[in-house]
């Protein structure tokens, strides 16, 4: 059985969600016994793939095949008796339980003796399913707390496959999303030799990794997605990390998509300068100003240190070594709100749980990180934030029923527009955007491209981490490229003059 | 979670710490209401004296330290926090006020409202500077302030001595100047005037606004750049006041400074603020509308007593009262807010 020559199939799959395609006539092919890789940018569609593969989510159309019958599960318990698993990006064990009770959870049953669960039995049988995917070091009866990240994530994995084997010893399929984030170079040899040893038996993976070097590595064949389609197929032997990149990132878009023309040309005032910033165990060395007028962008891979950097100047978090001078003053900030009283506010990447009070109207979002220009007779005036949130309301073309909408119930560009708005309306001359069009739908991408061009052009500095380098090369003036916490590269990026993707990518990998 | 759900919900209007209908948000508030006036309804015509002057005056009365209380506890509320210590703090200024009107005279007041700002304080540093969980915090004040209350009175309740009844005597004022108050206690108003303070500054001003927005999201409060030890600290301080306010109106409405007064009050005040529709998890509910819950309490516990329902079985009514408010107020559907 289970000689079919395609395991796993997916043929013109399309995933709609309201205002973007997160999918569009996806193709994707597993046999038996390989590794497929799948790398893409941030919102490539990779996600969203192995979702409705393990059916999270089901797609808005295409069709699926496991075994070369159709597959079109409805959950993710209906994928597993399909021979479908998953190893979750965040882990999905229970802390306080051990080892041998998360791989039998919910599966209890089998070992109930006059009503209670058999220990013995449940472990011996732990044992066996951690000793068949290599792992012996791992006692069953610890408890998942007292294990560290690496091997939490052994265990994750035995879990996923003890529940898809129960079908057959062969012929399943398992998803592992970005897996090794969390492991070090000896931990991803041992899962490396791990996912060999399940694919001598007729398992197959599908491996996503941001890593392209470890993708490379392991898998026989790698897909590249980009904006929801297939960018590329690559053969293992066929690659290399530059080929992968440049299929990744694709064709350059135009200058018109990022409002090149209406870049700023960066002012002689310096707003923010970091002279030998550092952070212990995150990033050092880091020398950068920010000039009214100009955006600077920061390329580097997850890892690199970017985001810490950013956690520094907006205050979110503290400096060890260096200097930082902020509008003339050297500073060191306790938190964001002293960092604002300073003049650098951020705008932070997830939205939901940062940028916004999701309970809170648009017009109170709107005057929180500038209370001051809303008082009355020392009093926070909600008709006086009434008034300015209507005005920005219709300056961004926020689409809203009405200002006394909760941001929550926004769509995520509406809802980053009030973000915007709120930003408009502090003080802040510096403003650090953190992946600023993240899980934005693409009109209201080139709307804050365009109110990115504003904000420059009335004088204040940028610092940006953008969503994808092709983002962050359009839209900067000066880039900085970060590796391994240090910076190993700066250049100019000037309208008309920007600097290819590929000169970018050499200094990231 | 669907997004079907979310378009509908988008095209509901909404406001501030509700993220809910107007109808729903306003639904606990009419329920409230209505079983005031119900309540009321039965209680006189089982006794017609419920609505006569005398006990409206005892119903006023007996509203305003629960509301001060109710009031100021709201504010802690709102942070997502709890206030343990409310009960002992107010049962600690009865004490003092009986103690020190010999010495201190009119000042008096002024020191126990001190003491009030220093011990909600001391619970804001607490909280907010060493991170200790309100729970924790407050529960271990509460036990010094108790200690306190009995140390100071010597375990037995404190009679106001007559010679400073004339301190004390303004409570039976029936008129402000040349104001007739008519059948409103000065008591009552001190509490009306409180939560109207309480209300303004929550509503109005940026650090009552920041107790919302950090009840509802700390992180985003923090990183909008938001002054969130301030908050704390502000919100606990007023619960103390709160808490000592209400101390001193038991000292002056008795005559005397019982040691454990406040006792009771603690857990009373905080289901008051949850009938008001103050949400325990923090950043939803208004000031204002707490007097509903104290109205309702108040109303229920008068009540009974003037229809004489056992004493045993008041406290059943009460449990069931309170289960029955927090049901109704539960926000069930926030966890669509919070998937994105």
């Amino acid at each position: 059985m289970d000689t079919h020559p395609v395991l796993f199939s997916a043929k013109g799959i399309v995933k709609q969600y309201p205002g973007t395609t997160a999918l569009n006539e996806v193709e994707l092919e597993v046999r038996p016994g390989e590794v497929v890789g799948l790398v893409g940018e941030n919102g490539a569609g990779k996600s969203t793939l192995l979702k409705l593969i393990m059916g999270i989510e089901q797609p808005t159309s295409g069709a699926m095949t496991m075994r070369g019958d159709p597959y079109t599960p409805k959950t993710p318990i209906e994928a597993n008796g399909m021979g479908v698993g998953m190893v979750f990006q965040e882990q999905s064990l229970i802390q306080n339980l051990t080892v041998g009770q998360n791989i039998f959870f919910g599966l209890e049953k089998p070992y109930l003796k006059y009503g209670f669960v058999d220990k013995r039995r449940m472990y011996e049988d732990a044992r066996r399913i951690l000793a068949e995917i290599g792992i012996k070091r791992i006692k069953p009866e610890r408890r998942i707390r007292d294990l560290d990240f690496a091997t939490r994530q052994m265990v994750e994995i035995a879990k996923v496959f003890s529940v898809v084997t129960r079908r057959s010893a062969s012929g399943n399929l398992i998803l592992l999303d970005e897996p090794t984030s969390v492991l070090n170079d000896d931990e991803v040899k041992n899962l490396f030799a791990n996912m060999r040893r399940m694919t001598e038996r007729g398992n197959s993976v599908i491996f996503v990794s941001h890593r392209l070097d470890e993708v490379l590595e392991i898998s026989n064949r790698i897909y590249v997605f980009k904006d929801g389609r297939n960018a590329a197929l690559l053969d293992e032997a066929d690659a290399d990390e530059a080929i992968l990149y440049e299929k990744m990132v694709g064709k350059t878009a135009s200058g018109e998509y990022y409002k090149v023309d209406r870049q700023a040309v960066p002012g002689d005032e310096v707003l923010l300068e970091a002279t030998d910033l550092g952070m212990r165990g995150f990033f050092g060395g880091v020398n950068l100003k920010v000039r009214r007028g100009e955006v600077v962008g920061i390329c580097g891979s997850i890892g690199s240190g970017k985001e810490d950097l950013c956690a520094v100047v907006c205050g979110d978090e503290s400096y060890s070594s260096g200097k930082l001078v902020v509008n003339g003053k050297v500073r060191r900030f306790s938190s964001p709100r002293a960092a604002l009283k300073a003049g650098v506010l951020s705008i932070p990447k997830e939205r939901r749980e940062e940028g916004i009070i999701a309970e809170a109207s648009i017009h109170e979002n709107i005057a929180m990180s500038n209370y001051k220009a809303f008082k009355r007779f020392g009093l926070v005036s909600t008709a006086l934030e009434r008034e300015h949130a209507k005005r920005h309301v219709a300056e961004l073309s926020i689409k809203t029923p009405g200002i006394t909408q909760s941001v929550g119930f926004l769509s995520g560009g509406n809802a980053q527009k009030v973000v915007f708005a709120r930003i408009l309306s502090s003080d802040a001359d510096v403003l650090v955007l953190n992946h600023p069009t993240r899980g934005v739908d693409v009109g209201a991408k080139e709307e804050i491209y365009s109110l990115i061009r504003d904000i420059t052009a009335s004088g204040k500095g940028m610092i940006l981490l953008g969503d994808t380098l092709d983002e962050c090369i359009g839209l900067a003036s000066r880039i900085i490229v970060m590796k391994d916490g240090l910076v190993t590269h700066e250049l100019d990026a000037p309208a008309g003059a920007k600097p290819e993707q590929l000169e970018i990518v050499k200094y990231m990998v | 979670m669907s997004n079907s759900a979310h378009h509908d919900l988008a095209t509901s209007g909404r406001t501030w710490a509700s993220g809910r209908s107007w109808l729903r948000d306003n639904m606990s508030r009419f329920i409230s209401l209505a079983s005031i006036v119900l309540l009321v309804i039965i209680f006189t015509v089982m006794n017609p004296n419920f609505l006569g002057a005398a006990n409206v005056r005892n119903l006023l009365t007996d509203i305003s330290p629960l509301l001060v209380m109710s009031c100021g506890v709201a504010l802690v509320l709102l942070l997502g926090s709890i206030d343990l210590s409310m009960g002992s703090i107010a049962s600690c200024s009865a004490v003092m006020l009986t103690l020190t009107f010999t010495c201190a005279g009119w000042w008096s007041y002024a020191l126990i409202f001190l003491f009030g700002v220093f011990a909600g304080f001391l619970n804001g540093i607490l909280h907010a500077k060493l991170k200790v969980p309100s729970f924790i915090a407050t529960l271990s004040t509460q036990s010094i302030w108790q200690s306190a209350a009995f140390l100071l009175s010597g375990g037995q309740p404190l009679t106001l001595i007559p010679k400073n009844w004339g301190y004390v005597n303004w409570v039976r004022a029936k008129s402000i100047g040349p104001i007739p108050l008519g059948p409103i206690p000065p008591l009552f108003l001190i509490g009306l005037v409180l939560m109207i303070v309480y209300y303004v500054y929550q509503s109005r001003t940026e650090t009552g606004k920041t107790m919302m927005a950090l009840g509802a999201n700390e992180r985003a409060a923090r990183l909008i750049g938001l002054g969130i030890n301030r908050a704390k600290i502000v919100a606990f301080t007023f619960s103390g006041i709160g808490a000592a306010v209400a101390g001193m109106i038991f000292a002056v409405k008795l005559k005397s400074g019982i040691p454990t007064v406040g006792e009771q009050y603690n857990l009373i005040a905080i289901a008051s603020a949850a009938l008001g529709g103050v949400a325990l998890t923090g950043g939803r509910g208004h000031i204002i509308l707490v007097i509903l819950g104290v109205g309702l309490i108040t109303v229920i516990q008068n009540g009974m007593n003037v229809i004489a329902v056992d004493g045993f079985w008041q406290q059943i009514v009460f449990g069931l009262l309170v289960l029955a408010a927090i049901y109704m107020n539960s926000d069930r559907r926030r966890r669509d807010l919070v998937v994105k």
